[in-house]
């Protein structure tokens, strides 16, 4: 054992995660790859030679070409697909990524208290949540409309809302599973705060079910920005997102299928990225994986 | 025990019978090349440590591996060999001709299925009997295994029943179809001694009865000596020893079967009590005076919400006015049958259950009357150790953080540096390595995973630790070692320790005084000697008595006294004596009165006729 001494680290949990995480290859390139498109997704104005929303009449529903420029080729109304699939992604990320941040949040919170706490409190939290899963999204959206305007801050907030009453649920009952094992009795008798039980005891153990639940919440997030879009009540045009391109791609199927392809491919990366990288995560943050 | 001849034709040959576990990187052989033979009518054991391959042999059998497992040789049952035979010709086999019966009687039945249900299965599948026979037959085999009321019981779900009425269920399915071999796999470890007594003496009758051959897996020497007519020793796959059982007991040939023998504690012979045990008996007299914990009329009841919302919610008497003294540096340990209120016994004093009733002074100081800050660093002197090694400790933390987390609460005025220093001369007393100390406890043993968990409770230097069933899920040379440990500590810090356990032999051993309890209630409190050498409760003495001794014709010749009843439900218990409805001495005093705590000798006893 060449343990040598290493200096004394609060987040061992998180190091060692870390170190686990580098030495799974399909993590590392779907990481690679993520950060690729995050990258490609930021420069998008200087990749490419033309305005996301301006069309070009000339090149009207043209196939991709290295002669005018237009790598992916244009839509029906002649804007540049290169531009239009990095800006998209912009947005998709940004949803994606935001609502499940939000529902992170509130639902890890939300849950783990509801469930550590237990007796009534529990009771009345998790009532709250199925009262808000009784609300129609789509009503619900309509209604933020109507209140707040059309605004792409409110599809963030309208999905995070909607989505942590899952994330709550699922980590409520783990946490009432986790209570009940001896080493959170055994945090107590040694006069552990409730706060540090928590944080320290019962989330790391969470974590494995969440990181599985939020890589399966981005691409579903994705999706439903998409749907929101299709409705008219999402992204507005000229603006755009993936879902929205994918939709509008699949339509002119048979006659431009560009169209659907890059979108199409730039979406199916992401997801199949965060999937991976989230099995990554899930197994190097339980160290009984880590070893095999 | 019965004789068996020789010349017999065996029941089932195992020849050369392997099992091995293959990845990419190393192949582990969990059984390698194990030849025995059972013939008709008689029990053969199995004994070994945990990883010793005696379930494998088991499971390789019945042909219940994983196809990940490599099996090779041979293992001829009526002139079919199991280890190679078809899924179709096995379960023509299985049930019919080989039955078994598993460790866990909660998890064996399934929940979903009636009784009845689950055992004419068997019958309508072997015998293609009509369910209305077939029910009858259930009745009867249920009589057999002793069950009160059977033709009832078979409307009942697994849930409604006790864990050994469950396992007699098992049983009496194994033998619905009269087998010539079953193979019980651990069959009494899940339940009390009392319980264990009634399985094991109703296995040998039924084997007088019915002729069937035992193939017995276990741990416990005890109960190989009051069962067993041959005993094989295993050891990491590999046949250490095999003979009859007065050979393995009178006369081991391997220093290893010795080892594990003397390793076993002995309910009836003091002998391996170590010497600091008797000085130390001394010391706390001297300590009287000086009482660490009383506790005075301690009752916890829980509140069990009733499904009918028009009844009023019913109360569970889990702890039903027990009164205790312990002095600096004393052992008491805490004994009775499962469900008893042993660990809320702790746990009530630990403050982990809210709700109760009566008075616990702990350093002079009335816990009732401690708000919940103070109370946590009162937590400082009363530290506890649990049963289960592995979920003691959080998966997720080092065994650093796991030892330092006490320390930042109760020193917080150490830096890190003296906390690590602290840390490490605590692992390395305990018996672990400085290069433990960023490992995780997945990567430890169970033994080494109790000495973390000592470790944690120790760092805090506390005055008063609970151990609850700290040894009972080791193996028995680990087990002796955690002992060992326990009782150095205690004289080298001077701590008092409130010894829960269900094994009497191994609390025998390291307590001082030894508190008896039934249904919540204090049964008999007395110095641990007087206490084995001469019970006064009548539980007392069942418990004793159903404690089997590893030594076969000393265990075969002791006259048991078999509880026979089950426990009553605590929701009801009986008026008056609570034992009385177990009890061979009840009369209509205990009927009607409740017997106070008297002294009787040296010891404090609740029995009227006593």
């Amino acid at each position: 054992m060449t343990e040598v001494q290493k200096k004394p680290n609060q987040n061992n949990l998180w190091k060692d995660a870390w170190i686990a995480l580098q030495a799974n290859v399909s993590t590392k390139i779907a990481l690679f790859i993520m950060l690729t498109i995050c990258l490609l997704v930021a420069m998008a104005p200087l990749l490419s030679p033309y305005q996301f929303d301006v069309p070009d009449w000339e090149n009207i529903s043209s196939a991709p070409s290295f002669v005018n420029g237009h790598f992916f080729g244009t839509d029906d109304v002649g804007r540049d697909l290169l531009a239009r699939t990095l800006y998209g992604g912009r947005i998709s990320l940004m949803v994606g990524i935001a609502a499940t941040l939000v529902s992170l949040l509130i639902g890890i919170t939300w849950g783990a208290t509801a469930g550590y706490v237990g007796g009534r409190t529990d009771q009345w939290m998790m009532r709250l949540v199925d009262v808000l899963y009784g609300l129609p999204f789509m009503f619900f959206v309509i209604l933020l409309m109507v209140f707040f305007g059309r605004n792409i801050l409110l599809i963030f907030v309208a999905i995070g809302t909607i989505n942590w009453l899952d994330m709550a649920r699922i980590v409520r009952g783990q946490t009432l599973s986790i209570k009940k094992k001896e080493f959170v009795q055994a945090a107590k008798v040694t006069g552990v705060t409730n706060f540090n039980i928590v944080r320290r005891h019962i989330i790391p153990n969470l974590l494995g079910v969440v990181i599985v639940y939020v890589t399966l919440t981005i691409p579903q997030v994705i999706l439903v920005e998409s749907f929101l879009s299709f409705l008219g009540l999402g992204v507005q045009e000229p603006m755009t997102s993936w879902g929205a391109l994918v939709n509008d791609g699949a339509q002119s199927m048979e006659t431009a299928p560009w169209a659907l392809i890059f979108p199409g491919v730039f979406l199916a990366l992401t997801l199949f990225c965060f999937n991976f990288i989230g099995d990554g995560l899930r197994d190097a943050l339980d160290p009984r994986d880590r070893n095999k | 025990m019965k004789a068996f001849k020789n010349d017999v034709a065996p029941l089932l040959k195992v020849s050369n019978l392997s099992v091995v576990y293959e990845n990419s990187r190393n192949a582990v052989n969990a059984v390698h090349q194990l030849s025995f033979d059972i013939t008709e009518g008689e029990t053969l054991g199995i004994v070994g440590e945990s990883g010793s391959g005696k379930t494998q042999t088991a499971l390789s059998l019945m042909g219940l591996l994983p196809p990940t497992a490599n099996i090779s040789g041979e293992a001829l049952f009526s002139s079919i060999d199991l280890l190679t035979s078809s899924e179709k010709t096995l379960n023509q086999l299985r049930g019919e001709s080989i039955s078994m019966v598993f460790q866990d009687p909660m998890s064996s039945l399934n929940p979903y299925l009636k009784i009845g249900r689950q055992m004419t299965l068997i019958l309508q599948r072997h015998r293609g009997i009509n369910h209305k026979d077939a029910l009858q037959a259930a009745s009867e085999m249920l009589d057999a295994v002793r069950i009160p009321s059977a033709r009832s019981r078979l409307n009942q779900f697994p849930h409604e029943m006790s864990g050994g009425m469950r396992q007699r269920i098992m049983i009496a399915t194994a033998l619905l179809c009269k087998p010539k071999l079953i193979i019980c796999d651990e069959p009494t470890t899940a339940l009390d001694v009392t319980v264990q007594a009634q399985i094991l003496s109703l296995l040998r009758e039924l084997q007088l009865e019915m002729g069937t051959a035992i193939l017995l897996i276990t741990h416990d020497m005890g109960v190989v000596a009051s069962t067993c007519d041959r005993v094989i020793v295993m050891r990491e796959g590999l046949e250490i020893e095999s003979g009859t059982i007065n050979q393995i007991f009178y006369n081991p040939d391997k220093s290893y079967t010795q080892d594990l023998l003397a390793a076993v504690p002995r309910i009836d012979s003091p002998k391996n009590i170590k010497e600091p045990f008797s000085t130390r008996g001394n010391h706390s007299a001297d300590n009287k005076k000086n009482v660490l914990l009383k506790v005075d009329g301690l009752k916890v009841k829980f509140e069990i919400t009733s499904p009918n919302i028009f009844r009023p919610n019913r109360f569970l008497k889990a702890i039903d006015g027990v009164s205790l003294e312990l002095g600096n540096a004393e052992t008491l340990g805490i004994v009775g049958e499962s469900g008893c209120g042993k660990s809320t016994l702790a746990q009530s004093i630990l403050k982990l259950i809210p709700e109760n009733q009566g008075r616990i002074i702990f350093l002079g100081r009335d816990l009732a009357s401690v708000d919940k800050i103070s109370m946590r660093k009162t937590r400082r002197d009363m530290q506890l150790i649990f049963q289960d090694p592995f979920a003691c400790l959080n998966p997720r933390m080092t065994v650093e953080e796991i030892l330092s987390e006490p320390l930042q609460i109760f020193s917080p005025e150490l830096n890190r540096a003296d906390q690590l220093k602290q840390v490490i001369k605590m692992l390395l007393r305990v018996g672990l390595q400085e290069s433990h100390l960023q490992r995780y406890p997945h990567e430890f043993s169970g033994g080494q995973c109790q000495r973390i968990g000592i470790a944690r409770a120790l760092i805090s230097t506390p005055k008063l630790i609970f151990c609850d069933e700290p040894v009972s899920s080791l193996d028995v040379s680990v087990q002796a070692q955690i002992l060992d440990l326990l009782m150095e500590l205690q004289t080298e810090m001077g701590i008092s320790l409130i010894f829960i356990a269900h094994d009497l032999a191994v609390v025998r051993q390291i307590s001082d005084r030894v508190l008896v309890m039934y249904l919540g209630q204090m049964m008999e409190i007395s110095p641990s000697e007087s206490l084995y050498k001469n019970p006064q409760h009548p539980y007392t003495k069942a418990l004793i008595s159903a404690v089997p001794i590893p030594d076969p014709k000393l265990q075969r010749k002791r006259t048991h006294n078999i509880l026979t009843e089950e426990i009553p439900s605590p929701l009801n218990p009986p008026s008056g004596c609570v034992f009385r409805t177990r009890c061979p001495r009840s009369d209509s005093l205990c009927e009607s009165k409740r017997p106070e705590l008297r002294l009787k000798e040296r010891a404090f006893v609740a029995c009227h006729h006593a």
